[in-house]
């Protein structure tokens, strides 16, 4: 049992630390050119219909208002409702929908569960009306968002690997690997709901195991298939950090660095001191035309020779 | 004849349906070419082109298929020669996967490297971007041309020969294919099957951008292995920066341009302006694509005519540098991108002109505004702003005289994808020919949603062996089709027709495709620019401006 928990441990810590690298990973690169997209969602006044502040006259002279509001909606609508696919891929969206809503439900139902566990061991004598409350409001909001997300997880991950299947335009593009992160999430939902029996009707194994953690009480749970599930979610965090699925993290930047990022450069500005140093980076390609200096600065700015004797 | 020549086309059609591909594997087959396009699979026109059929694009010649590689789909865009030896072929492989690698290193590749690995980390390949795919639903769907396929095939490429991992990790991402010349090249030539319109882009629930990704595999082409098209390299940054500009308009030819210009003006509007030459410390330097001079002069004519009326201080360039605003580094290459928009900024520093105006050029726009606004330091930081906004404030300032009657035709606006959907310029145009255009008709979709016209990322220019006959068949087609659709209730011919398309290289797509079609015969329909729209409204004008031939 011991090994369990040890296992789990290091499942969460590893878990933590991929996902921090991953992000640092994109964080880290250096800043690149423009390659906005539009709409962009914080352009105040024009967001609605795709527009720019290039549609104004001596726009460089003028405040650009930027609504931080409209991209947080924006943003909530694409990631709670996955409102691009709705709009763009239908068919997708009535499975991929429940399966990310299921999923964010189940994080949902997870944060609930430590926050019990929290509150049982924090608990004061003297606070026993109120912790009985609040206690009430978790257990009842546990089970409904715990079960919502076991039910719609379930149903979209089927229908996800049923469409994959079906779908002639999935056929070619299909590696074993897309099956794999989908199956892996299927059998978690089917490991836990064989967890639940009348006497586990909300998710106490659950509690029971994450209290143990929390205190380092290292005891056995006799149900094999809890265990089982549990050494399958310790996996799966394992996993999941080395997989596409990190699209969800992804994301921040492809729309908030890459497609959103419309910042123009200014004298003196902290960007034109980004671009100083980029082009002081070496450059390495090897085409002729290219090989006309060591650095970017000097490469954009130094001819080749057919170019230059010609001038 | 043209029975014929389609029966010959099904026949080779139906021959290789026995090849027709069922695994990404298969694009690294070496026995000959890979995909026969069939113009009947072709998407679809409406009236009164529903039973149009397009003649099978022309076949290279033998002489051309011995020397070009064309396993892709029997078109060369690049013209790469077949190597000689099996040796030779080994070496540019290894240069491709040297290559490869450099787009991945932060010094080598700072200007794309953190979208190219957002682009080829996280694709879910849920086909969300397939049917925004013009090219894709035009050519009936064939599937080299769906917008996931080339990242995937270089997806698959990286997870087996850069990163670690070994045979299981390959069969499990199904990396398990082998890299040889024939899959090179055909890599190369299919990043000229994208034009980079990032409708894609655009759809992806995720924000996978596979136009960047078309992008960064035509750079790793140029930058490492001298590889891209005649028209954009040789004969597009490389001759701009000898001559001046890409046509090969020197700085004295350029003048004589003007003069002839001038005197159009004279003989046919009885329009007297001295276009402003090299005007030292003018409030605006105008730079068009040169290919207005050349093929499009009465946008010269209406843009001079316009500014001189409203006043404005303002002036051309003859010097090199100054005169053309192409900058066809934007569609392969980042060091022809920054050193082409470089020259222009110098011209303008030199001028000690206010700010930088580009004409209407789409691509234009996007290289010298957006994307070198991030390689300019110092001195080099000029303002550059769209002719759109200008042209706007000019037409509602109430310096000129309008009679929005003059122009009683029906006008649809087409959305240039790099002003539009990469830079969010969609009003001004559109408050333009809404006031002075009475019969002004949108396409479906329009503005920031717009199709491409199937010249974008360089297409327009591409002029050799049967590359044009795929441009007008294919990436041409869904524009046709919004034309034609925006146009239903007035498509006869004797009712004329006009597409305002404010770009150079949208014209050029535009005037070869509606030649394809034969669609002036037969619908009325012409194109032009918007200044051209904007003069011919203006009261003081003696004659009309536009003239209904197709140019």
């Amino acid at each position: 049992m011991l090994v369990l928990y040890l296992l789990t441990y290091l499942s969460v810590f590893v878990f933590i630390i991929l996902i921090i690298s991953k992000i640092l990973h994109y964080a880290r690169t250096p800043m690149h050119l423009r390659w906005d997209l539009y709409p962009v969602a914080h352009e105040a006044d024009r967001n609605e219909y795709g527009g720019s502040y290039y549609e104004e006259t001596e726009w460089w002279t003028k405040k650009n208002k930027k609504s931080r509001i409209a991209e947080f909606i924006v943003m909530f609508e694409e990631i709670i409702f996955l409102k691009g696919v709705y709009h763009n891929n239908r068919k997708l969206w009535y499975y991929s929908f429940p399966f990310h809503l299921g999923l964010y439900l189940t994080t949902a139902a997870f944060t609930l569960m430590i926050l019990s566990v929290i509150l049982d061991l924090s608990a004061a004598s003297n606070m026993y009306w109120q912790q009985s409350i609040a206690e009430d409001i978790l257990f009842y909001l546990t089970n409904a968002v715990g079960y919502t997300a076991l039910i719609l997880t379930f149903f979209g991950t089927l229908g996800l690997i049923i469409q994959r299947v079906t779908d002639k335009k999935f056929r070619i593009y299909n590696t074993p690997m897309d099956f794999i992160n989908l199956f892996f999430i299927l059998i978690l939902t089917i490991s836990m709901v064989l967890t639940l029996s009348p006497s586990n009707t909300s998710f106490i194994l659950y509690k029971i195991y994450l209290k143990n953690l929390f205190t380092f009480n290292f005891t056995v749970i006799a149900r094999p298939i809890f265990l089982v599930h549990i050494t399958l979610v310790s996996i799966f965090l394992l996993y999941f950090p080395l997989t596409r699925m990190m699209h969800l993290f992804a994301k921040y930047f492809t729309y908030h660095e890459v497609r959103w990022e419309d910042s123009p450069n200014f004298k003196g500005s902290k960007l034109e001191n980004k671009i100083k140093q980029a082009l002081n980076y070496g450059v390495s390609w090897s085409a002729p035309h290219i090989k006309t200096g060591k650095t970017w600065g000097e490469v954009a700015t130094k001819l080749p020779p057919e170019v230059s004797n010609a001038k | 004849m043209l029975n014929r020549a389609i029966d010959t086309n099904l026949n080779e059609s139906t021959n290789t349906n026995k090849k027709k591909i069922s695994s990404i594997k298969d694009f690294t087959r070496q026995d000959g070419q890979l995909t026969f396009l069939n113009p009947e699979n072709y998407m679809k026109l409406p009236y009164p082109y529903d039973n149009w059929v397009d003649p099978p694009i022309k076949e290279l010649t033998a002489d051309q298929k011995e020397r070009l590689e064309h396993s892709l789909d029997g078109l060369s865009a690049i013209a790469i020669p077949v190597p000689a030896t099996d040796a030779e072929k080994e070496v540019k492989v290894a240069r491709f996967l040297s290559g490869l690698k450099k787009l991945f290193n932060k010094e080598d590749n700072w200007t794309f490297i953190q979208p190219l690995l957002l682009s080829m980390e996280n694709c879910m390949k849920c086909q969300t971007c397939s049917d925004e795919c013009p090219i894709y639903i035009s050519s009936g769907r064939e599937e080299i041309y769906r917008p996931i396929f080339r990242g995937e095939i270089l997806r698959r490429i990286i997870n087996k020969y850069l990163k670690p991992g070994g045979k299981l990790y390959n069969k499990f991402t199904g990396s398990d294919i082998e890299l040889n010349w024939d899959t090179v090249a055909r890599l190369a030539e299919l990043a000229y099957r994208c034009t980079m319109c990032r409708r894609c882009a655009q759809a992806c629930p995720i924000g996978v951008d596979n136009g960047l990704i078309t992008r960064e595999i035509r750079k790793l082409f140029s930058q490492e292995l001298e590889l891209a098209p005649e028209e954009l390299h040789n004969s597009g940054t490389v001759k701009q920066m000898k001559t001046g500009s890409s046509t090969g308009t020197n700085p004295t030819a350029m003048l004589d341009i003007i003069d002839f210009i001038e005197e159009d003006l004279r003989d046919l509007y009885n329009i007297n302006i001295k276009m402003p030459i090299d005007k030292k410390g003018a409030d605006i330097l105008l730079i068009h694509n040169f290919g207005e001079y050349l093929s499009w002069p009465e946008n010269i004519m209406a843009f001079a005519i316009i500014f001189e009326k409203a006043g404005i201080n303002w002036t051309l360039s003859s010097e090199m540098g100054g005169y053309d605003s192409v900058n066809y580094g934007l569609f392969y290459d980042d060091v022809q991108l920054a050193r082409v928009a470089l020259e222009h900024i110098g011209i303008a520093k030199k001028l000690g002109v206010r700010k930088i105006v580009m004409g209407e050029c789409g691509h234009a726009h996007k290289a010298l505004m957006p994307i070198a606004d991030r390689i300019l330091v110092g001195d080099n930081i000029i303002p550059r702003e769209s002719a759109f906004p200008v042209l706007e404030e000019i037409v509602f300032s109430g310096k000129i005289k309008f009679d929005p009657k003059k122009n009683n035709f029906p006008v649809t606006l087409h959305d240039p994808c790099n002003t539009a959907r990469s830079m969010g310029i969609v009003e001004p145009q559109r408050k333009i020919m809404r006031y002075l255009c009475p019969e002004f008709v949108e396409m479906e979709p329009h503005g920031v949603n717009n199709y491409c016209c199937g010249g974008g990322s360089g297409f327009a220019i591409f002029q050799g062996k049967n590359f044009p006959d795929w441009r007008n068949s294919i990436s041409f087609r869904m524009k046709f089709k919004q034309i034609l659709e925006a146009f239903q209730e007035n498509l006869d011919p004797s009712i004329h027709k006009y597409v305002c398309a404010p770009c150079s290289n949208c014209k050029g797509a535009f005037r070869d495709g509606l030649t394809y079609y034969n669609a002036f015969e037969k619908c009325g329909i012409i194109y032009g620019g918007l200044v051209e729209l904007i003069v011919n409204a203006m009261v003081d004008l003696e004659k009309p401006f536009i003239e209904w031939e197709l140019k």
